[in-house]
């Protein structure tokens, strides 16, 4: 007897793999994730961006009062491009920070550049006075969120009588 | 004779992989260049604030200032142009430009990267010059 076999016509093909479905969703999670990670990158770069522009804006600032004599050579709080403290050899003068001081905070800003700053001639223990009034400029800085302070060693003549001190510049925002 | 088969569904799970392959490079390529893009960015500000100083500095010295600086030769490849004038530092390269502000108000000062990368600032009686070296 022979033995019987039986071909099917029908037969059924596969559309719908699971696993491959679930490779797709790894795929997609594992591009999220890089993507996420990426953004961060890019966002910390440009906050770094912004705190190095600072610290070589307040650099460059530092440079200019504590070692030049500014612009133009006899600036008064009117006419000042570039405010500079020191004449002659890097000597600060105490007039000089008493005509700054007659410039208002929102010009004193541009001047230096800077968003806020601070700034005081100090000694080894308190802020320094030249005709009854501290040499301390600007806004304090407790609020800050981003605070860069600069500390330069200067020679400080008030009326002829020269002092070491130190002058402290901050920027912040 | 025996024949093979290629199934439809290999072919689709070909095209589909191919297809995320393809997405997957289109946007690493988009975020390299953003990433490139900041990165000369970058280097423009830097070179127009560095070019900015040495002018700023030339106008606080005496008359016979000279000082000598060097800048990069290009950005991103390209070459570009630092124009100083007005109370701005503008440098331009392609077709992109950053633009900053300055100190120095006197005449047009202008430095081209590429050509020279070497320059001379001085202070002739109180103006301004800038000289390829």
């Amino acid at each position: 007897m022979m033995g019987v076999i039986s071909i099917s016509g029908k037969s059924n093909g596969q559309t719908f793999m699971p696993d491959f479905l679930g490779s797709i969703l790894v795929f997609a999670l594992l591009i999220t994730l890089f993507f996420s990670a990426w953004n961060s990158v890019l966002s910390d770069q440009t906050e770094f961006k912004q705190e190095d522009e600072m610290r070589l804006q307040g650099r460059h600032t530092t440079t200019f009062l504590v070692s030049t004599r500014g612009d133009p050579e006899d600036w008064n709080s009117t006419n000042v491009r570039i405010p500079g403290f020191a004449r002659p050899d890097q000597v600060i003068q105490a007039e000089k920070l008493e005509e700054f001081r007659d410039i208002d905070y929102e010009r004193q800003k541009d001047l230096m550049k800077a968003e806020n700053f601070y700034l005081a001639i100090r000694n080894s223990s308190m802020v320094v006075k030249y005709k009854g009034d501290e040499l301390e400029f600007g806004k304090n800085y407790s609020d800050g969120e981003t605070v860069i302070p600069f500390t330069r060693n200067v020679r400080l003549n008030r009326s002829g009588k020269i002092s070491s001190a130190k002058l402290r510049y901050v920027v912040w925002q | 004779m025996s024949k093979g088969q290629s199934s439809l569904e290999f072919l689709a799970m070909i095209s589909l992989s191919a297809l995320m392959l393809a997405a997957l490079q289109a946007a690493l390529v988009s975020k390299q260049s953003q990433a490139l893009e900041f990165q000369n960015r970058e280097k423009a500000e830097r070179i127009a604030e560095y070019g900015s100083f040495q002018v700023e500095l030339a106008m606080v010295q005496d008359d016979g200032y000279s000082r000598v600086f060097s800048v990069p030769e290009n950005v991103g490849g390209q070459r570009y142009t630092l124009e100083m004038f007005n109370g701005s530092a503008r440098l331009r390269w392609g077709n992109q430009s950053v633009i900053l502000s300055s100190r120095y108000q006197g005449e047009r000062l202008n430095l081209t990267g590429g050509e020279s990368n070497v320059y001379r600032v001085v202070n002739d009686g109180g103006d301004i010059h800038l000289r390829e070296e």
